[in-house]
């Protein structure tokens, strides 16, 4: 027979429970909005019925409130961070690509390539018409100035784009180190709550926000594993072990202690592309917080870093793919000893290529202040090159190798091994876009600076060049008088076309058409003053209005057998470059929406699982108001109970 | 599956703002008239949008700029042209007038001042030009067609001739006569004078293009030798002798003893008349001269006489325009003209403007087609032999004049009447002479004309092609106009009728939200 005063504490029980029920009720309404907030519950269970030795067994005493546990599925968020990290990689593509498309754009509004070109043109024919007029001639000067500008605006803009883009990656390096060491710090605080036994709704709810944050920028792969007893390995002590990983297998957070990443600006020297920017950065793991020592290199190139990252870093560094590789065939045995050599002190490797963008200089984009170089997985740094094509058209490369630099010994072991300069990164970015930029500067200024050569002004003087290349540091320009490696020749049938068979040899340092860029293009500065020197005629002693070097140059627009940019006459530059463009950013767009429509989807189901629900708050707020009232009325009840048992009972 | 607030909430922001990103592309469609705002929308369309922007400009180039340059060029030629054919049919005239046998001696000086004149007209019309730009000088437009004032400038010329360009001259040897007067008439030679001395012959010579050659130096004649496979001289250097005109005896007298002779191959220059004369050996030799059809570019005919020129008259017409020449040979200056003709390469110097898509059209007329040198030597030949018979009547009235100063029976009588009778055959041969120059000149100067009345014909013609071209060009550009418009500019009632359907499906969206979000059950309890 259990105590007379049994009831009571049941109802107690029931209070205690219907008060934590009211008080989740309240809290659940109050975080309604509150991003990521999981809706929380009462876990009750009837209490362990009391053995009271009568015939009807044993009695129910009541309910036990166990716990607050918030209502959340940890399997929906890896699918939503996985899927996050694809958002994040698009949506920065997205950014960027429109950023780039706006710089190609020609339209009604914006005068791009083809408006600019078709005015040079325009002007071509004004002077085909009249080549003795001094203004027809300086007007078409100027529109072929237009053309230089419109060049170096977009080289300036791309490296505008590459340099905002290495900005951000920045600051999202320095974003996962902030969110590195927040989860340190929250797992910490979970670990000391849930070690006493109870549950942190809100610290977890936090984590799964801070790692939401955290998937957008970078793949990551977040696991917890209980702590056991090691003693007694089937006892969970409550504990829990979080470990957050990057792609490359390093892990970022591993409970409450985290790793950094620090972001190191590369040297003049250690340039990836010829037109790369000044400070691209580098990324390293710190491995000690406190005196800041790098670790190894983070590879931001690989192709599963994912996230922002990787959207930051195909856009910065994006090469369609194509970086330096090649063979190695030779190692010279010891280092140049002659003290006034200009490569004193280096040691000559020759590396053989097969790519034919490798082959074609005017696709060259070796950087020309030296740079790093792979040879067999092993870093070294080059100073110079040279390229070397022999008769049948194959390409070797000398490379002067500063040994000193990273202190490794070059030795013949070398030899037959992979080199390899800079990444393939298959993704046309901004590296992409320059090397298209510089490739169209180079075929066109040496196919029309060749015919101008050939030809005559209408005074009868030989012809110069027009398109040139504005030195970096001084007012002189390069005029490629240096070795040709591509030759502009009148052939058989009167066509003035290029060849390459035959043997040259270009050092970086040469006046040769490698030394044009798109961000140097400009016009001879002597033909704004002197619109004389434009060669308009092929026969010296013809008239002034000779206008047959006109026609060539006209025909050399136009005509792909005489100058080709991707296989297509010089004029169709823009459709060319504009399908990447527009491709590019198209697929960016339906990637990003489609990963976010997805990811919308997967926080909805997220949502339908955690998220408050008013009607259902609204339902439980009457279900436990109920309830309290029923429990209170019951101690009412038994109060009154008490006082006809005690006060009127038997006295 | 549960659906909460949220859930609700979250589509409802994605469905509202789908409707908005579809408003907005058909506000932007409808406020631009454009179908895309960056090409990523439609790469397809902005690349064919570039190609007619590419093609509707060039078009525009070729309607606006260069046909209507064209057209001026072309007609300003067909002017000067037309006024060239007008001056030979004038020119027709005094010939006709000229070949008349009838003739007093102020008709003659009438005639001889109107040739002169109308001489220099021809090719001061040659001197037109368009802008500044001379118009039948080919590509060195900077320079006239003739010399505008008299210069001394030394060109060497070479001229590349046919046996066609030979001819024969009748020759009439009037010895002294001319310059006989009232003091020397009865003293050697002149008192030997009898009618006998007066002959007439026939010579065969060579026209060069100028008159007043340079004397310093001999003209070189080559023909093409088929062993040496190149043009080589024709005739030993002793073999050409320079004689002038007022020699004695005369060049012409000298050819004549050469053919008594059979001297074999001999040339005589005269250089003021711009004559070669030649043997009839010679002269045999060079007819037989012939293209053989099996060479291309080699011209076996060819005869090629290089000779200099120094001293240019205001008339003359510039040699670059027609010969393979330079000037200021032998120095540091010297400038070659045409070297290419000697090569048997003659590309003529024509302009032609773009008016179409790998289309163009000749706007010039080249002097070579109209303004021949002919027509200026063959009036120097009617002048001069007008001149020789104006002189030969004023040596007669001279002599009669004298004559009357003697009585019949006197020895100067008799001297003079010798004279006088030598005179008056002169008299009668030259009239010949020119009345039969004359004749001929109206056939020369009709071919002329015939020439001329042929450029302006070819010059109309293509007048008339460029208004074809023209036409076809508007309908071109409007075509490419519609194309362009047709890809890029949108359809405004296709467009109005879809933002009206956005425009309700976002009202639509707009009420449910509103009317689902206001409630749930705590309204109610």
């Amino acid at each position: 027979m259990p105590s007379q005063f049994f009831g009571l504490n049941i109802a107690y029980t029931g209070l205690l429970n219907s008060n934590a029920a009211i008080n989740t009720t309240a809290n659940n309404i109050a975080n309604a909005e509150t991003e990521g907030y999981s809706r929380q519950q009462v876990n009750s269970q009837a209490s362990e019925a009391l053995r009271v030795w009568a015939t009807y067994g044993c009695a129910g005493a009541g309910v036990d409130t166990l716990s607050i546990e918030r209502i959340h599925d940890e399997f929906y968020d890896s699918k939503y961070w996985h899927n996050n990290t694809k958002a994040g990689e698009y949506a920065m593509k997205e950014y960027y690509m429109l950023q780039i498309e706006d710089y190609f754009k020609d339209d009604s509004t914006i005068e791009g390539f083809t408006t600019v070109f078709q005015k040079m043109m325009d002007g071509m024919a004004e002077m085909q018409k009249n080549p003795a007029s001094d203004s027809t001639r300086a007007q078409f000067i100027g529109l072929a100035g237009n053309i230089c500008e419109y060049f170096r605006s977009m080289a300036n803009s791309m490296e505008q784009v590459q340099k905002d883009a290495n900005s951000e990656l920045k600051l999202k390096i320095d974003e996962i180190n902030s969110i590195a060491s927040e989860l340190a710090t929250i797992n910490k605080q979970i670990n000391v709550i849930e070690l006493s036994g109870s549950k942190a709704n809100e610290l977890r709810d936090n984590r799964t926000l801070l790692i939401d944050r955290l998937s957008a920028i970078v793949e990551v792969d977040a696991r917890e594993y209980p702590i056991t007893d090691t003693n007694d390995p089937d006892r969970k002590t409550g504990g829990w072990q979080y470990i957050v990983k990057l792609s490359d297998g390093m892990t970022l957070v591993d409970t409450d202690s985290y790793n950094t990443l620090t972001c190191i600006a590369r040297t003049q020297d250690e340039k990836a592309n010829q037109s790369d920017i000044d400070g691209l950065y580098d990324v390293y793991w710190i491995t000690n917080l406190n005196t800041g020592a790098l670790g190894d290199k983070f590879n931001i190139y690989n192709p599963s870093i994912g996230g922002e990252i990787k959207g930051l870093v195909q856009t910065r560094d994006g090469n369609n793919g194509e970086n330096f590789h090649g063979t190695v065939t030779s190692v010279a045995g010891n280092r140049v000893s002659d003290p006034t050599d200009k490569h004193y002190g280096q040691k000559k490797i020759t590396v053989s290529v097969t790519a034919d963008f490798l082959k074609d200089m005017d696709k060259c984009k070796l950087s020309n202040t030296g740079g790093s170089i792979v040879l067999a997985n092993e870093e070294y740094y080059y100073t110079d090159w040279t390229y070397n094509r022999d008769d049948d058209g194959n390409v070797t490369y000398d490379i002067w190798i500063d040994e000193d630099k990273n202190g490794a010994v070059l030795t013949g072991l070398k030899i037959g091994k992979e080199a390899e300069m800079g990444k393939a990164v298959s993704y046309q970015g901004v590296p992409y876009y320059q090397q298209q930029l510089n490739e169209w500067v180079r075929i066109f200024s040496n196919a029309f600076n060749s015919i101008l050569k050939d030809g005559y002004t209408k005074d009868g003087q030989a012809g110069v060049a027009l398109f040139v290349g504005d030195h970096a540091v001084d007012e002189e320009q390069w005029l490629f008088d240096g070795p040709e490696y591509k030759k502009y020749a009148e052939g058989a049938d009167k066509l003035f076309g290029p060849t390459n068979d035959y043997a040259v040899s270009v050092n970086k340092d040469d006046d040769s058409y490698y030394m044009l860029t798109a961000k140097n293009f400009n016009i001879l500065s002597a033909m704004i003053s002197d619109s004389g020197l434009l060669a308009t005629k092929t026969d010296a002693a013809s008239g002034t209005d000779d206008y047959s070097n006109v026609l060539r140059l006209n025909d050399m627009v136009k005509n792909n057998k005489v100058a080709s940019y991707r296989g297509a006459a010089t004029q169709e530059f823009l459709t060319c470059i504009l399908s990447d463009v527009a491709l590019n950013s198209k697929n960016a767009r339906t990637f990003k929406q489609n990963y976010e429509n997805i990811g919308k989807s997967i926080n909805n189901q997220r949502i339908s699982i955690s998220g408050v629900d008013h009607d259902e708050e609204a339902m439980d707020l009457i279900k436990y108001q109920n309830a309290y009232t029923m429990a209170s009325k019951m101690i009412q009840t038994l109060s009154e109970i008490y006082n006809r048992l005690i006060l009127e009972t038997g006295v | 599956m549960r659906i909460t607030n949220k859930v609700i909430q979250n589509n409802s922001t994605s469905n509202i703002n789908i409707n908005k990103i579809l408003q907005d592309k058909l506000n932007n469609q409808m406020s631009t008239e454009k179908k895309i705002v960056r090409p990523s929308d439609d790469p397809v369309v902005a690349i064919r949008a570039l190609r007619l922007r590419t093609n509707v400009s060039q078009v525009t180039q070729f309607y606006e700029k260069n046909i209507p340059d064209a057209e001026s060029w072309l007609k300003i030629t067909e002017d000067a042209l037309t006024s060239v054919s007008s001056v030979l049919t004038d020119m027709i005239e005094q010939c006709t007038k000229g070949a008349s046998e009838k003739l007093t001696a102020t008709d003659r000086n009438t005639i001889l001042d109107a040739l002169t004149q109308l001489r220099d007209e021809v090719y001061a019309t040659g001197n037109a030009d368009y802008a500044g730009r001379s118009v039948f000088t080919g590509y060195r437009t900077e320079t006239t067609l003739k010399f505008t004032t008299g210069e001394t400038l030394k060109y060497s010329i070479t001229e590349q001739l046919h046996n066609d360009n030979l001819d024969s001259i009748t020759y009439v040897k009037k010895g002294v006569i001319d310059t006989i007067n009232e003091v020397n008439f009865n003293t050697a030679p002149y008192n030997a004078i009898v009618e006998q001395d007066v002959e007439e012959s026939t010579i065969c010579r060579m026209r060069l293009a100028y008159s007043s050659i340079d004397d310093t130096d001999k003209p070189v004649i080559k023909t093409y030798d088929s062993t040496a496979k190149s043009y080589v001289e024709f005739n030993a250097a002793a073999d050409t002798e320079i004689i002038s005109q007022n020699a004695d005896p005369n060049p012409y007298d000298v050819i004549k003893k050469y053919d008594d002779n059979n001297a074999g191959d001999k040339f005589i220059l005269v250089p003021e008349t711009g004559e070669l004369l030649m043997t009839k050996s010679a002269y045999e030799k060079l007819m037989k001269l012939k293209d053989e059809s099996s060479t291309a570019v080699i011209d076996e005919g060819e005869i090629q006489i290089e000779y200099k020129k120094s001293v240019w008259d205001k008339d003359d017409l510039r040699p670059e325009h027609y010969f393979a020449c330079s000037a200021n040979p032998g120095t540091a200056d010297e400038i070659k003209y045409n070297a290419d003709y000697l090569k048997g390469i003659h590309e003529k110097q024509s302009i032609e403007y773009d008016v179409g898509l790998n289309q163009s059209i000749r706007v010039n007329t080249t002097a070579d087609e109209v303004f021949k040198h002919s027509i200026g030597r063959d009036v120097d030949d009617m002048i001069a032999s007008m001149q020789a018979v104006i002189d030969m009547e004023a040596t007669l009235g001279k002599l009669e004049a004298m004559q009357k100063e003697y009585n019949s029976g006197d020895a100067e009588y008799d001297v003079i009447q010798k004279q006088l009778d030598a005179a008056n055959k002169a008299f009668t041969l030259l009239k010949e002479k020119n009345q039969k120059l004359f004749e001929s000149g109206i056939t020369k100067m009709q071919k002329h004309l015939d020439d001329a009345n042929y450029a302006t014909t070819n010059c109309g013609t293509r007048e008339n092609k460029l208004d074809l071209i023209k036409n076809r060009l508007m309908s071109q550009k409007t075509n490419f106009e519609t194309l362009q418009s047709d890809n890029e500019n949108i359809d405004l009632t296709d467009v109005a009728i879809q933002l009206s359907g956005a425009e309700l499906t976002y009202q639509a969206a707009l009420m449910s939200v509103g009317k689902i979000m206001q409630q749930s059950l705590m309204n109610y309890i």
